[in-house]
């Protein structure tokens, strides 16, 4: 862990919430078990959070407590949510989100839509990406756009990774679930690899604006 | 499977899971498969080898469920082990029940004998019966109730916690209590609201903390409010 971290009992203090509220809100997953990070001290077990994602997350939960339920909360900060999100095909252009080429390739491969869902934006998101960095050409597209449509539903997970590789001018794409180590042969380029979750944080940053009012609204 | 068939087993059998409305077993009853219905009610021996999900749970014999079993309103009056996780929304256990995975419920009440093994979460949480949790045990309150065998808990965080002795009132209950001293045993307590009665903690960190008789703590850290009582052992208390 590089990010400074922040103790439970400074936490408290800092922010003037109670035990309850910390616990009530880690039983409705308003602060993911994964931020609790447990530590051998001098004094015994301690536990620690990493200091500027649980201060924001208690200052965005301590604003918004008043005027929404905590369930509604919970839906808020999931990372779930971005399945909420839809966006028509203006939208998209107008704000830059992907480039022109790229939502036409989408287009090529699934047509007729007029709004499109969070996973067709992550999938464009990312075509657009490696197209413009020139890693993929466009025969190559629609095998992206084949795996990121059908396991969409599992991309949210924490840490997928979306590998591009090719051997001998064929080129494969494929989704590694969680950080796991990929051994190949001596032949094979691996041309990219991409942390889906960081696209995901990325292209919510983009996407915020429009659906105004979420500022706070950050990865989990 | 049609969703408005009751299935109802008698004697010895054996059935293959699906959807129904309600199922009752009186004999000896296999499940194989997952279960969903509106209703389970297990009087004799049952075993559902798969998950099971329904509106209400009965269970007055003995059973297994071999997945997750998640209802609105679970009554546990025999016996149940469960291997994976318990959701519900009020959970009342009066028998004997093992979990082997998390509990998670609005209401739970035991007067019996509960044992998890990960977490156990609940809005509320009235504990009168031995309890073991091996991970968090999580509430806004909890009101514990302590008799017979000792109850063990890895760790304790919540709003409000009440831990008070309780003078056995059934046969059974002295029963136990003779076979064990009744008393509570937790590696670490955070609260609000801390009394505790027989507790044998390393640390308790709280904002109002008060140790009643027969407590031996090794740490008390307190914000706004400590007391001691004079037959409980705190070796080190202190202000945060």
């Amino acid at each position: 862990m590089d990010e400074p971290l922040i103790t439970k009992k400074e936490l408290l203090e800092r922010t003037g919430i109670s035990y309850g509220q910390l616990y009530r809100w880690k039983r409705k997953n308003l602060i993911p078990e994964s931020w609790f990070i447990r530590k051998a001290t001098y004094t015994g077990q301690e536990t620690f959070f990493p200091k500027e994602k649980i201060l924001k997350r208690v200052q965005a939960i301590s604003n918004m407590k008043n005027t929404l339920s905590l369930d509604e909360l919970a839906e808020h900060f999931s990372p779930q949510s971005v399945t909420k999100i839809s966006l028509s095909e203006k939208n998209l252009l107008d704000r830059n989100i992907v480039s022109i080429a790229a939502l036409n390739l989408f287009k090529e491969h699934v047509p007729n839509q007029k709004k499109y869902p969070f996973n067709d934006l992550l999938a464009m998101f990312l075509l657009d990406q490696m197209l413009s960095e020139g890693q993929m050409n466009r025969s190559e597209a629609s095998d992206l756009l084949d795996v990121l449509q059908e396991n969409s539903g599992k991309l949210y997970d924490k840490n997928n990774y979306l590998y591009f590789i090719r051997k001998m001018g064929v080129s494969v794409v494929l989704i590694a679930a969680g950080e796991v180590s990929l051994y190949f042969d001596q032949g094979v380029h691996v041309i990219k690899k991409q942390a889906i979750s960081s696209c995901i944080e990325r292209l919510k940053t983009l996407i915020e604006p429009i659906n105004s009012g979420d500022p706070d609204r950050e990865d989990t | 499977m049609d969703a408005e068939k009751n299935l109802s087993l008698s004697g010895n059998g054996s059935v293959a899971g699906g959807q129904y409305n309600k199922v009752q077993i009186n004999g000896s009853g296999k499940v194989h498969g997952d279960l969903m219905c509106r209703s389970i009610e297990i009087n004799g021996y049952g075993r559902i080898s798969g998950a099971a999900k329904a509106a209400q749970v009965t269970i007055n014999g003995s059973a297994v469920i071999d997945q997750q079993l998640s209802a609105e309103s679970v009554i546990i009056n025999g016996s149940c082990k469960v291997e994976g996780d318990v959701h519900g929304e009020r959970i009342q256990i009066d028998g004997r029940t093992k979990v082997l995975g998390a509990m998670r419920g609005d209401y739970v009440r035991s007067s019996g004998l509960l044992s998890v093994e990960k977490n156990l979460e609940s809005e509320e949480l009235a504990v009168t019966g031995p309890l073991k949790v091996g991970g968090l045990c999580s509430a806004d309150r909890i009101e514990m109730g302590l008799s017979g065998m000792t109850s063990r808990i890895k760790e304790i965080g919540c709003g409000t916690l009440t831990v008070r002795r309780q003078t056995a009132s059934t046969l059974f209950a002295s029963l136990l209590g003779a076979l064990g001293k009744r008393k509570l045993i937790v590696d670490s307590i955070e609260g609000d609201d801390i009394y505790l009665e027989d507790t044998e903690a390393k640390v308790v960190r709280g904002d109002r903390v008060k140790i009643g008789p027969g407590c031996m703590i090794g740490r008390v850290i307190y914000r706004s409010d400590y007391q001691k009582d004079d037959k409980a052992e705190v070796q080190t208390s202190l202000n945060m």
